[in-house]
């Protein structure tokens, strides 16, 4: 049944060209941000799974 | 700020740690009986829950959703909760979520070793296992999300990012490749026919790899891995771009399992460019995570965790360079349908997923326990004895691959095949069989060696369901979106990111999938091709039941060597009625696409009786009890309607006749047998098997026949 919807839709064979684009720019929108992030963040992201090391060694008490 | 206290849930990371290894020997040592089987026809012993089409699932699912899916939620458990500095969102949903799984390996293992299968690779559960799964992933999902609502820490580590792209992706892959209609309560057909099938059970197949085998592991990687080597990931710009190139890439790389198959043209070319787009993220993953432990390579000599997970990411890197290698047409024309495909397959997951795991369990097993790892030496062991399993595994396999395929496709100067006989090239590699087991023995005796390390460790620790932890309350408000923050600001909002990544990862397979529906040139009908008959579908059921799709492939591709081989290359439009579509991805024995009316009823009887008796030194299992077992001809009027309604054009009311008329072929081929001398029950399975054998691919030598 949703076959006989998406056939009314005019112009579906564009559609997946369009999509591709899309994807190009959005990606290429990250990429760039990626690039200008902030290093402090960076460094900060970086090191949070070492982080609960800390915490184990403050907490558990061995 | 005030600091809160709460506690971890290590419970949960331990339960699913133990299932690991447990499923974990469970399915190796399935793995190894079908390999040895392989060149030992009796190992499957003559009775149908022990046949390598049986088992042959039961191996894969094991591996992949058993073991391998218990190890993805132990590191998750363990690791989201410490990236968060919050517990587990709820316990209860934990619980559920454990037993939930494990309740379904159980009924996976129970309904395929009894022959209630799809057929669709890595899909083959029934209907009611495949809601449980929906229901079992959503909690899964549901609790990972909480947990990442009610974080302390404001940031979401690249881990997560991982896991929520893992759960998003396989809820829509699952849910979308197990669209079917239930005919009784273990049985069902797929909405999807022929190529479109085929097509959405790619998506779904690559996919999985991509979203079950791959994310979840980078994921595990990227936290696992600095833990282990005490130093951060080598960058974590790389990480985001890595990240989002994979999403948006893999999707859309599915078709490269159908090249030259009947397969639109403008599909496959789409499969081939995103799979070798594909190479450069995957690559930048494998990278960074080698680059992590640039000046620390002397950790390495004497951690084998270290030494578990740079192998592992190495086999990561091989397997990622090899796939987009085989989905380069040429290259896929003489690998598809060899061992070929089984040997990159298992450098991802005894390198990439085994290896991997057994690094987690080894550093994570010990920390929950907290003490000290039993035997180093055993390990190191383990580490050694499981790399040596896994290159006698791959290379005997790249070799017979080759080899098999290039006899294929020999020809004689006089333009003949020269190995005709399709037996041929299979003696020709069982060497290699053999080798390969083998490998799998060294595997297997490796992860024992872990069972018994890690039983060892756990009886020296002190477990305690609940570890004490402290974290400074999020306050949230503080993160406002600011110029240059955007991915910040998205990251830290997961249920806003897992919307993006459903969106991102839903265009790419909505591209692949609708325009097959739109665009009715793609599958040209054909005039002649007609809907089986009741007996000629009951054997199809039988077909599927015993996993024949295992070993035997339904599609013969436009070379010069297999028309020559098989006869007429297959056509799109062959296979509208085919649900499921069953082209299969391996010929372990030759295609059956066209096998009908090659030989006689009675070579058929004989064959499935004992193949030796046809076919001497084949290695096909015997399958005594089909000329015994009842068809359950009762069942015929609601698969006639069920796939009526799927579309296949039975006249309204062809139920009430559709057992007369399954009788009546059924007679016909049974007194065909009688007068050779063979007595058998026309109700017997072994009749409508010969009934569907001798049916393919006729539809278009009936058009020649009819059209001279």
């Amino acid at each position: 049944m949703f076959k006989n919807i998406l056939k009314s839709v005019e112009g579906t064979d564009t559609f997946s060209i369009i999509a591709m684009i899309v994807f190009f720019l959005f990606f290429i929108y990250i990429i760039y941000r990626t690039f200008y992030m902030d290093k402090k963040v960076i460094d900060k992201m970086s090191h949070l799974p070492l982080e609960d090391d800390a915490e184990d060694l403050k907490t558990n008490k061995e | 700020m005030s600091v809160e206290r709460f506690s971890y849930d290590n419970q949960s990371p331990k339960l699913f740690a133990l299932a690991t290894i447990f499923w974990g020997v469970v399915a190796m040592l399935v793995g190894l009986t079908i390999a040895i089987q392989l060149y030992v026809p009796a190992l499957n012993l003559g009775i149908p829950y022990t046949t390598f089409g049986r088992l042959r699932p039961l191996h894969t699912n094991a591996a992949i959703f058993a073991f391998v899916g218990n190890a993805i939620f132990a590191g998750i458990y363990y690791s989201l909760q410490r990236i968060s500095k919050a517990r587990m969102y709820s316990d209860v949903l934990s619980k559920i979520h454990f037993w939930g799984w494990q309740l379904i390996i159980v009924a996976a293992a129970v309904t395929l070793v009894s022959g209630i299968t799809t057929s669709k690779e890595y899909a083959e559960l029934e209907w009611p296992i495949d809601i449980a799964i929906a229901v079992v992933w959503v909690v899964f999902g549901w609790n990972m999300i909480g947990t990442l609502v009610k974080r302390r820490e404001k940031h979401i580590y690249v881990a997560a990012w991982f896991y929520i792209a893992t759960f998003v992706t396989v809820a829509v892959l699952h849910i979308g490749n197990s669209i079917e209609l239930p005919v009784s309560f273990l049985k069902s057909y797929p909405v999807y026919a022929g190529v479109q099938d085929a097509l959405v059970q790619w998506w779904y197949g690559h996919n999985a790899v991509a979203f079950f085998l791959t994310t979840p592991f980078l994921g595990l990687m990227y936290y696992f891995l600095p833990k282990a080597a005490n130093r951060p990931i080598f960058s974590y710009k790389l990480s985001i771009v890595h990240f989002w190139s994979l999403i948006f890439i893999y999707i859309w790389a599915g078709p490269h399992h159908l090249l030259y198959t009947a397969l639109p043209n403008w599909a496959q070319s789409l499969g081939t460019a995103f799979s070798i787009m594909l190479w450069m993220p995957s690559w930048g993953g494998m990278l960074n995570g080698l680059l992590t432990l640039r000046g620390a390579w002397d950790k390495v000599r004497d951690d084998p965790v270290l030494k578990f997970l740079v192998v592992s990411i190495t086999a990561y890197g091989m397997a990622t360079f090899e796939g987009p290698m085989l989905a380069l047409k040429n290259v896929n024309a003489i690998a598809h349908y060899t061992d070929w495909i089984p040997a990159h397959v298992h450098v991802g997951t005894l390198g990439w997923n085994g290896f991997m795991t057994f690094g987690v369990l080894y550093w994570m097993i010990p920390k929950l326990f907290k003490t000290k790892l039993y035997s180093k030496k055993l390990a190191t062991a383990h580490f050694w004895i499981g790399t040596l399993g896994i290159i006698t595994w791959v290379i005997p396999m790249w070799w017979s691959g080759i080899t098999q395929s290039l006899m294929w496709k020999e020809f004689t100067p006089l333009g003949l095949l020269k190995y005709p006989n399709f037996l041929e090239t299979v003696l020709q590699i069982i060497p290699m069989y053999i080798i390969r087991s083998v490998g799998g023995t060294l595997y297997f005796v490796g992860m024992l060696m872990l069972t018994y390390n890690l039983i060892k460790t756990m009886k020296l620790g002190s477990f305690a369901k609940n570890e004490d932890a402290e974290a400074p309350a999020l306050v949230m408000g503080e993160n406002k979106l600011r110029r240059g923050m955007a991915h910040r600001w998205l990251e830290s909002k997961p249920i806003l990111f897992t919307v993006a990544t459903f969106i991102v990862i839903s265009i790419g397979g909505l591209v692949e999938i609708v325009p097959t529906y739109l665009i009715k040139s793609n599958i040209p009908t054909i005039a002649s091709v007609k809907p089986y008959s009741p007996l000629e579908l009951q054997g199809r059921d039988v077909y599927i039941s015993e996993g024949c799709n295992n070993c035997h492939s339904q599609l013969i591709r436009p070379f010069r060597s297999e028309v020559e081989r098989y006869g007429e290359y297959s056509k799109a439009g062959e296979f509208v009625y085919d649900h499921p579509f069953l082209w299969g991805s391996k010929r372990t024995g030759p295609d059956l696409a066209r096998i009908g009316g090659k030989y006689s009823d009675m070579w058929h009887y004989l064959h499935m009786q004992n193949p030796r008796q046809m076919s001497p030194g084949s290695i096909m299992p015997e399958y005594p009890w089909l000329l015994e077992n009842r068809l359950d001809v009762e069942s015929t009027p609601a698969k006639i309607s069920v796939m009526r309604k799927l579309g296949v054009p039975y006249p309204e009311g062809y139920e009430g006749k559709a057992i007369a008329d399954l009788n009546k072929q059924a007679n016909s081929i049974a007194d065909a047998l009688l007068d050779n001398g063979i007595i058998v029950e026309p109700d017997a399975e072994i009749i409508a098997l010969i009934a569907y054998l001798q049916r393919l691919g006729t539809d278009i030598k009936t058009k020649v026949a009819e059209t001279k």
